[in-house]
């Protein structure tokens, strides 16, 4: 069928399939096996898989699906945590990743118009080949595509505290609108695509801003005793004048299930990794002013080579914490930083209650707003400690929703906690799917509609947290997973 | 440890669980590259493969495709953030596959049905395995040095084999070769599961008989038993997928019940790299052409061979030795090993060709490398799609610059 063709039975497009193995391959994402949380899903599996090319095919698609009231999960590189590239209602799958590639590049103007299924690490080493880099890119930039990083916000990456997040560097993008109309949209009518899971149509291309490579990249690490003091030096470093591309705050168990453990000689409990990146004789500057924050701070600056390491990993770290992990919990907050103190400490508090793992690590999105990922290391074969990190998280979001704050990423699971804490965008996502998609086609029951009840759900973490809380008075609460020593020291004091 | 129980799959769960579906593996994987699809790379496999274990799922022709459209190269593993053992699972389905009788994917099987028959991978005649022999060069029957030559360069690609015994005597070497005592080195069978299967013949009236049992075992404990026999003490191989398993494999099979191997191994770029460092190789003439060098999967991410080769190929005169973008453990496979050019021969053919033209991209007007099967598919990606460059191997390279081809 030519491209502009209406599509009459899906089995005879070349570019869609119905195998099982695509369908299954295609259902599910980091979250792990597709029917995964499958009491938040109808039907976890895809009844179709479609690999469309242009635009022209994603509208006939569409189209297809509208005219047929058929389900529509528009696909990036399913690296999302929370099942927003999982279908609930089967229906057709829509693979975007071969919308990959480069359709015009002005380097006098300094944008790219790439399609937006491109990967961000192979747009980067294309880009890189001409003397320009994205100015903004997600931690997930070795697997997740443009359109992916924009459906979940993307607000907080590499870049993102010295140029914004994602949407202050794109100019304009083509986008299929759930009836199959192709549009180019810019400025504010851009804003119903970004955080929304693809509710408001499938993007096809992205116009959006380029930099040179810039002429210097360091940075340094630097180790601390005390939660408040590092807290305190990544505050001050938010607000510099000239503001780091990269900064990060870890802990000890994370460092030490990522790296393996921690140089000799070095001590410490929480770690701040702040990188810089411009013009040589601004990065010497920058990092001056951040080695005098740090020692202010008290900080024990951090070998070099380790820093680098860590700086290396910046794509991978989440995925480093499996190395050990069988199973990772985890939730994602979008919080001021006065407020990640609290949130810290009560983690550290109930994983020390229910003699569970915890760890989290920060990065900052822009001046005084970070992202906060607060990790429950389990294996889902101990069911009680694997349901107890999951008690642990959700505690977690209701001490942040306390404290101000909102959830990071969205997706399926998270649907249920921004009905019933954040009213305003759940408001605005009804009114973004009862404008576009009036009959709930585009990825069904992500942010407008959950399945799962609040009450439920918090009834089943409460009693979980109960019986584990008994489990740990009567001596049989066993932590499955080893913790590195001084860190329990540490926690014991 | 608790295992996942089906009729039809037994997989150990730690090595499924261990993969967190980062997709980290997705943008260099060899599959995925041809086909596109989240069934076709390392982490959408192991989703696939958790997925029908835990849901008792019935194996269909899709799952057996997709298992089997993997060319074992490694990317995977040397990108994936917690280095999962992807081949070696992989590689474990496809023998539950083929014990099953699901496997191996489509014609793939013949070349088990013709091991068992032939000895060798391709059905020939056993008896002329050594026919490549020429009668100005010299093997011997007491040597302690010995040429593995493998099925492909003894059968389908002789020149290969007469370059290595060529560049041997060269150093003065009359090495023992095996000739029709050679078996298998069962690269292929381990690669697509066929380690241990029974073998039926097809009779007229549509029945089928039992021939025997395929038994990768036997093959190794035969080759090592004729080695050790013939005294040979030094092994050197061209063919890189036979060089990776006998360092790999064969030790697996042999080790637990007759010891360590009882001799050495050496890759033929080994051998010339040492030869250089004692300065006992001066070339006849140069090579005034620029050049770029492929690193074989097998010899380079499999066994860690990625510097030999490039020592050599800088040693020669005029010579102008360029990089690829991608090269040493990122480097791009060529489509022709873990069966997928034999199970998948045009889409092998695509992804040589992608290779080819990352290689003309650096100016280079050859491309060397040091295996049978990467030469073998790039000639056949130059022929069919008219690439425009020389695809030499090393001992190729040798014979002409000293003058003995």
């Amino acid at each position: 069928m030519s491209e502009t063709e209406q599509i009459a039975k899906l089995s005879e497009v070349s570019w869609i399939s119905d195998l099982m193995s695509e369908r299954l391959s295609a259902s599910g994402d980091t979250t792990g096996i597709p029917y995964y949380h499958f009491r938040w899903k109808k039907k976890w599996l895809a009844d179709y898989v479609a690999w469309p090319k242009t635009n022209e095919q994603v509208s006939s698609i569409l189209k297809y699906a509208s005219k047929k009231k058929i389900p529509i999960v528009a696909r990036g590189g399913g690296t999302c945590y929370y099942g927003s590239a999982s279908p609930t209602r089967g229906g057709i799958v829509v693979d975007t990743k071969s919308m990959d590639c480069i359709l015009d590049i002005n380097k006098d103007e300094g944008w790219v118009r790439v399609g937006a299924g491109a990967v961000w690490e192979i747009l980067d080493n294309e880009l890189a080949k001409q003397g320009f880099t994205t100015p903004v890119k997600p931690q997930s930039g070795v697997a997740s595509t443009l359109a992916g990083w924009l459906s979940i916000g993307g607000k907080a990456g590499i870049g993102t505290p010295k140029y914004g997040s994602m949407v202050d560097n794109v100019f304009e993008m083509e986008v299929v609108r759930p009836d199959g109309t192709i549009e180019t949209v810019a400025g504010d009518e851009m804003l119903p695509f970004f955080g929304t899971v693809g509710i408001a149509g499938v993007v096809t291309s992205i116009k959006m801003k380029i930099i040179p490579v810039p002429e210097t990249t360091e940075g340094l690490m630097f180790a601390f005793q005390d939660l408040e003091r590092a807290i305190d030096a990544v505050n001050r470093l938010s607000k510099t004048k000239t503001p780091p591309i990269y900064l990060r705050l870890t802990d000890l168990e994370y460092e030490w299930r990522i790296q393996g453990g921690l140089p000799p000689e070095t001590t410490g409990l929480f770690f701040v990794l702040v990188t810089y990146s411009g013009e040589t004789a601004e990065v010497e500057e920058s990092l001056k002013t951040a080695r005098g924050i740090f020692e202010v701070a008290k900080g024990m600056e951090m070998q070099k080579s380790y820093y680098e390491k860590n700086w290396d990993d910046r794509f991978i770290v989440e995925m480093k914490l499996k190395l050990e992990v069988p199973t990772l919990s985890m939730q994602n907050f979008w919080i001021p930083l006065d407020h990640i103190g609290p949130i810290v400490k009560r983690m550290y508090k109930i994983a020390s209650k229910y003699r569970i793992n915890s760890c989290f690590y920060l990065v900052l999105g822009r001046p005084n707003k970070a992202r906060l990922c607060v990790f429950a290391p389990s294996d889902h074969r101990n069911w009680m400690h694997f349901m107890s990190g999951k008690s642990m998280l959700h505690k977690l979001v209701k001490t942040m929703y306390r404290g101000g704050g909102e959830l990071y990423t969205f997706g399926l699971q998270n649907t249920v906690y921004i009905k019933r804490y954040q009213k305003n965008d759940y408001k605005r996502f009804k009114e973004i799917r009862n404008k576009w998609d009036p009959d709930g086609l585009m990825n069904p029951d992500k942010l407008t509609r959950c399945n799962m009840s609040y009450t439920r759900l918090n009834l089943m973490f409460t009693m979980n947290g109960y019986f584990r809380r008994l489990q740990v008075v009567l001596r049989r609460a066993k932590n499955i997973l080893q913790i590195p020593v001084s860190y329990q020291e540490a926690m014991s004091r | 440890m608790r295992r996942f129980f089906t009729p039809e799959l037994d997989v150990d769960p730690d090595m499924i669980v261990k993969c967190s579906n980062c997709s980290t593996c997705r943008w260099t994987c060899t599959s995925y590259e041809e086909f596109h699809s989240e069934a076709y790379f390392a982490g959408g496999r192991l989703r696939l493969l958790r997925s029908y274990v835990e849901k008792k799922l019935p194996i269909d022709d899709s799952f057996v495709r997709a298992v089997y459209a993997c060319s074992t190269c490694e990317q995977c593993v040397e990108r994936c953030p917690i280095k999962v053992p992807y081949v070696r699972i992989i590689e474990d389905v496809r023998k539950k596959l083929v014990q099953e009788g699901k496997g191996p994917y489509g014609k793939l099987h013949v070349m088990g049905d013709m091991a068992f028959q032939h000895n060798n991978v391709y059905g020939e005649d056993p008896l002329k395995r050594g026919d490549w022999v020429k009668p100005d060069t010299k093997i011997s029957d007491d040597s302690e040095w010995g040429y593995f030559v493998g099925c492909t360069a003894s059968y389908k690609r002789p020149e290969i084999a007469d370059a290595t015994l060529r560049m041997l005597n060269y150093f003065g070497i009359e090495p023992q070769i095996l000739g029709a005592d050679e078996y298998c080195c069962c690269s292929p069978l381990i690669r697509t599961g066929q380690c241990t299967r029974p073998i039926y013949e097809e009779l007229e009236d549509g029945d089928k008989e039992l021939l025997g049992n395929l038994d990768v075992e036997k093959f190794i404990l035969h080759n090592v038993e004729e080695i050790e026999k013939r005294g040979i003490e030094h092994l050197v191989f061209s063919c890189s997928g036979c060089y990776r398993t006998t360092t790999l494999d064969w030790p697996k099979y042999y080790r637990e019940r007759y010891g360590i191997l009882p001799f050495s191994l050496q890759h033929l770029t080994q051998f010339l790299a040492l030869k250089i460092k004692k300065g006992e190789l001066e070339w006849k003439s140069g090579y005034p052409e620029r050049v770029t060098y492929h690193d074989p999967c097998h010899l380079g991410r499999h066994v860690g061979v990625f510097e030999a080769p490039r020592e050599v190929l800088r040693s020669i005169p005029d010579m102008e030795f360029v990089e690829m973008e991608r090269n040493r453990e990122n480097s791009v496979c060529c489509g022709a090993g873990g069966g997928f050019k034999a199970g998948f021969g045009e889409n092998a053919v695509n992804v040589a060709e992608r290779r080819l033209n990352q290689a003309l991209d650096t100016g280079a007007t050859t491309i060397v490398s040091s295996c049978v099967f990467c030469k073998l598919n790039f000639l056949d990606a130059v022929k069919k799609r008219n690439v425009n460059i020389k695809v030499l191997n090393i001992e190729d390279l040798f014979i002409s610059l000293m003058g003995l081809g």
